[in-house]
């Protein structure tokens, strides 16, 4: 197996930036000449008279798909340096729709109303201006309507792909959406001629190539596609190894387990000869084996917390399942046992220090043996040393 | 701005210079468009009299003192005193290039606007000479220039090309800075000064005659002026430690991707291939390559000053 | 001159997957347009009024590393998609000042609309932090989840909507 070589290392993130104004340029042009500087052509995909965009679209989706998966399979691509669209699935799922709406009122959509302004559109530009408008306004009202913002973190899967999320192979899926697309592309070719006898479509400039030659093109990318896929199926499958998430304070998983949350699985990786005892509820892991049974039959829900002795716990072992996110406990076992397990001392006098001190000494109780209603430690008084969350930059679009 | 005669061990020049700010880039802006819009119009005048001319390219060499109204303003701003800028007036230093300019200044007032007044159309002067007919001095100023239309032309193209030259030169005699320590400077922002002058002239509505002359010329400028980057990186490359760390920041360095996109891509080779289409497929030039040369010229200076702040000799001793 | 026709549909797609597959092995990451309005107004924001960016959960972090916003691999990639656009018009005979729209509208009307779509579509991206390019093509291709979903949903508000706004375009 040869050494990953993408995505390329640059000596320094100046000359990475430097291949933006190239690739930018390909995606450009490539938008126009696809005819997506045009709004009443991208409009048609919605009346069903020209379904250009779906065309398009789906095929530079498979191709980059198949070449993705394929380098990634033979050992050339490294998809754990790759940037990863995390999943929000309700912020994506209510802004999707609502772009979609946008995407209709104006015909266009933020990157093709970039080109469309450049190609001297005037609804292009004030689509385009529309967009810092917008940006503008989720801006402000992040800050106004709290609620806002817990629909845009709302639905946090990570960094989920579909593969993994299914439990199926990645090269069987990559070709499952293939065909799915072969499929979806006869039956647009079909939508469109039906809905363009059924009413004039709209002059959208110079005629188009005709059929024979634009099926030639789908069979030559089928064709292409489907050997890509065949290589990639035959070499070892390289997934996604198992990903730290972040990291869970003691005190924090401490409430979890009080409060019982369900979807907990708290894995004690302690080497063997470590006879102390570990967190209540936690499983001791001692082979590899035993982990991934587990892990696959606590299913997709799970929140896994991961420890040792002394929270210096980096990676999952390789053979755990791909795609699965965990987190770490800060300080390990010893951190558990000075945080947790041994009642704090009073070292200040504000209000809110002594209550922090009545809780964690609340919950020291629980885990040493003194009875606590559950329901009295529930809540926090005031949150401090929570899991610092690794906080990932957002590509945007 | 201050002219620095002191010793240049102070925190304000090394390591890193920063007494420069964003209206120096702004200043050799506008005063690169004043040159070029006062060369174009000194050669129509010199070289195509007999033409006619659209009425907005006839009103635009008024321009030239708007503009540069506008870029003293900024540079007046900058000053450390503001109010001691008449002492420049006071002396003549020959080895001064901040000198000169004060002095090619004050001369291009006249000049321009006389060429401006003679180039204008007759019924426009004629309706000021009518409204200004208490002074009778007005009249007699007026067919005096109008006597002189080429002596005026010539006085303009070489005054026009003086500023040109002295945007670049100013930078350029500053051999503390090494980016900035070149000759090709001053040519360098001399063409680049007739582009985007060009580049401004064809922002309004000229005729196609006039929009397909000026960019045919803008053609010329832009490839003399890629050639005169690379003569200029070429130098620097071959020189001392100092230049080489200097031109690094173009590759590499943190001026990499700002030079390379907006100077290079979007200012001069996105507005070449455009006219060149435009040229071969007969259509009148618009004014979207226009405007993204005029945003290049102003992006070459301004990383050209800040880049070159960044640029020294101590900085890069203390890096090693 | 006379425009030139419109690529083949599936050979400009494959010329896009090619794009975006060397955007991948190449930069790391994916093609995207909605990061640039975000930037700028991170930038012209952090000049303005610093501390409501700053501390804005949309905007504040990308003035997090105390670099600035717009030296992004994103940005200058707008910056690309807005040259090859105009390279890509003129040369095909296209470029044209002029305002798409159907007979039944006008242009002030369409204008709008445009305007209209666009704050939508800026808001909307913003919550999904990305846009069709970002979110479903580039997602799409890394088969990631949310991106499938924000694709579909695209799609189903496109048709939802598209009987209300029909006058535009017939």
């Amino acid at each position: 197996m040869t050494e990953a070589i993408f995505p390329l290392l640059f000596g320094s993130e100046e000359l990475r930036l430097l291949t933006a104004i190239g690739l930018g340029f390909l995606f450009g042009f490539t938008l126009e000449r696809a005819g997506f500087g045009n709004a009443r052509k991208l409009a048609a995909q919605f009346y069903l008279h020209d379904m250009t965009v779906f065309k398009v679209m789906f095929t530079a989706i498979l191709v980059a798909m198949v070449g993705l998966y394929s380098f990634s399979a033979i050992g050339l691509l490294d998809m754990s340096r790759m940037w990863i669209n995390p999943t929000f699935m309700w912020a994506q799922v209510i802004g999707g729709f609502m772009l979609g709406a946008g995407f209709i009122m104006s015909g266009l959509c933020p990157g093709t109303s970039v080109v469309s302004a450049a190609s001297g559109r005037w609804d292009g530009l004030m689509t385009f201006g529309g967009i810092f408008v917008g940006s503008f306004l989720f801006a402000v009202f992040m800050d106004w309507f709290p609620a806002l913002g817990s629909l845009y973190s709302g639905g946090s899967m990570g960094e989920s792909v579909l593969p993994a999320l299914l439990h199926v192979p990645a090269p069987v899926f990559v070709l499952g959406v293939v065909i799915m697309a072969g499929a979806a592309f006869v039956g647009a070719e079909k939508v469109e001629r039906i809905f363009r006898q059924r009413h004039e479509p709209v002059e959208l400039g110079p005629k188009q190539t005709p059929r024979t030659a634009r099926y030639k093109f789908a069979i030559a990318g089928a064709l292409v596609v489907v050997a890509l896929v065949a290589t990639g199926a035959t070499a070892p499958s390289l997934e996604r190894p198992a990903q730290p998430m972040g990291e869970v304070a003691p005190l924090d998983l401490a409430q979890e387990i009080i409060v019982g949350n369900p979807n907990l699985v708290i894995l004690d990786l302690r080497s063997e000869n470590d006879s102390a005892p570990g967190i209540p509820g936690s499983t001791r892991i001692t082979s590899d084996f035993a982990a991934q049974q587990l892990l696959n039959s606590a299913g997709s829900a799970a929140r896994v917390v991961v420890y040792d002795e002394t929270g210096s716990l980096e990676l999952a072992p390789a053979t755990w399942p791909a795609g699965l996110a965990y987190y770490s406990l800060v300080g390990g076992l010893q951190g558990w046992k000075t945080d947790v397990v041994t009642p704090a001392e009073p070292s200040g006098y504000g209000t809110a220090e002594r209550e922090f001190i009545l809780w964690q000494n609340q919950i020291a109780g629980f885990f040493s043996g003194a009875a606590v209603r559950p329901s009295a430690v529930a809540a926090p008084p005031v949150v401090a040393g929570g899991a610092k969350k690794k906080k990932k930059k957002s590509m945007g679009c | 701005m201050q002219e620095i005669t002191t010793t240049r061990t102070n925190q304000y020049i090394d390591p890193v210079l920063h007494i420069w700010h964003s209206e120096i880039p702004l200043y050799l802006f506008l005063g690169g468009i004043v040159a070029g819009i006062m060369i174009l119009s000194g050669l129509w005048h010199l070289l195509r009299p007999a033409d006619e001319r659209s009425r907005a390219l006839s009103m635009l060499p008024w321009a030239s003192p708007v503009l540069l109204s506008a870029g003293m303003f900024f540079l007046w701003l900058d000053l450390e005193h503001p109010f001691n800028a008449w002492r420049f007036y006071l002396s003549f230093k020959l080895g001064s290039p901040m000198s000169w300019g004060a002095w090619i200044l004050l001369l291009i007032y006249p000049a321009s606007i006389l060429l401006a007044w003679v180039g204008s159309p007759a019924d426009v002067r004629q309706g000021c000479i009518k409204r200004l007919a208490r002074f009778p001095s007005f009249d007699r100023w007026s067919s005096w220039s109008e006597a002189r239309v080429k002596p005026l032309a010539a006085a303009n193209v070489i005054l026009g090309a003086a500023l040109g030259i002295y945007t670049g030169v100013l930078l350029g005699t500053m051999a503390a800075r090494p980016l900035w320590n070149s000759a090709i400077l001053g040519p360098l922002f001399l063409v680049s000064g007739l582009s985007t002058g060009a580049a401004f002239l064809l922002l309004y509505r000229l005729a196609d005659k006039e929009r397909v002359a000026l960019s045919k010329i803008d053609m010329g400028l832009i490839v003399v002026e890629l050639l005169l980057i690379t003569l200029w990186f070429i130098g620097l490359a071959s020189g001392g430690a100092a230049a080489r760390a200097a031109v690094w920041q173009f590759f590499g360095g943190p001026y990499t991707a700002a030079f390379w996109t907006l100077v290079i891509a979007l200012g001069l080779v996105t507005p070449l291939v455009a006219e060149i289409i435009e040229h071969r497929h007969k259509v009148v030039p618009g004014r979207v390559t226009a405007v993204l040369v005029l945003i290049g010229g102003f992006a070459l200076r301004w990383i050209v000053v800040f880049a070159g702040q960044h640029s020294g000799w101590v900085s890069e001793l203390a890096q090693r | 001159m006379k425009a030139k026709p419109y690529w083949n549909p599936y050979m400009a797609g494959v010329l896009l997957g090619l794009t975006l597959l060397a955007t991948f092995l190449i930069a790391g990451q994916g093609l995207g347009a909605s990061a640039f309005p975000k930037r700028v107004l991170a930038t012209v924001g952090s000049e303005v009024v610093p501390e409501w960016t700053a501390s804005n959960p949309s905007l504040g972090m990308y003035l997090e590393d105390d670099s600035n916003p717009l030296r992004n691999w994103l940005v200058i990639e707008v910056v690309g998609v807005m040259l090859g656009g105009l390279l890509g018009a003129l040369s095909a005979g296209r470029f044209k000042p002029t305002v798409e729209k159907g007979p039944r509208i006008s242009t002030r009307g369409r204008l709008m609309y445009a305007a209209g779509g666009g704050v939508i579509m800026g808001f909307a991206a913003a919550l999904a932090r990305g846009c069709t390019s970002g979110q479903a093509l580039s997602g799409g291709a890394l088969l990631a989840t949310g991106s499938w979903a924000f694709m579909m949903m695209v799609f189903a508000g496109g048709y939802a909507f598209a009987y209300l706004v029909r006058r535009q375009w017939t």
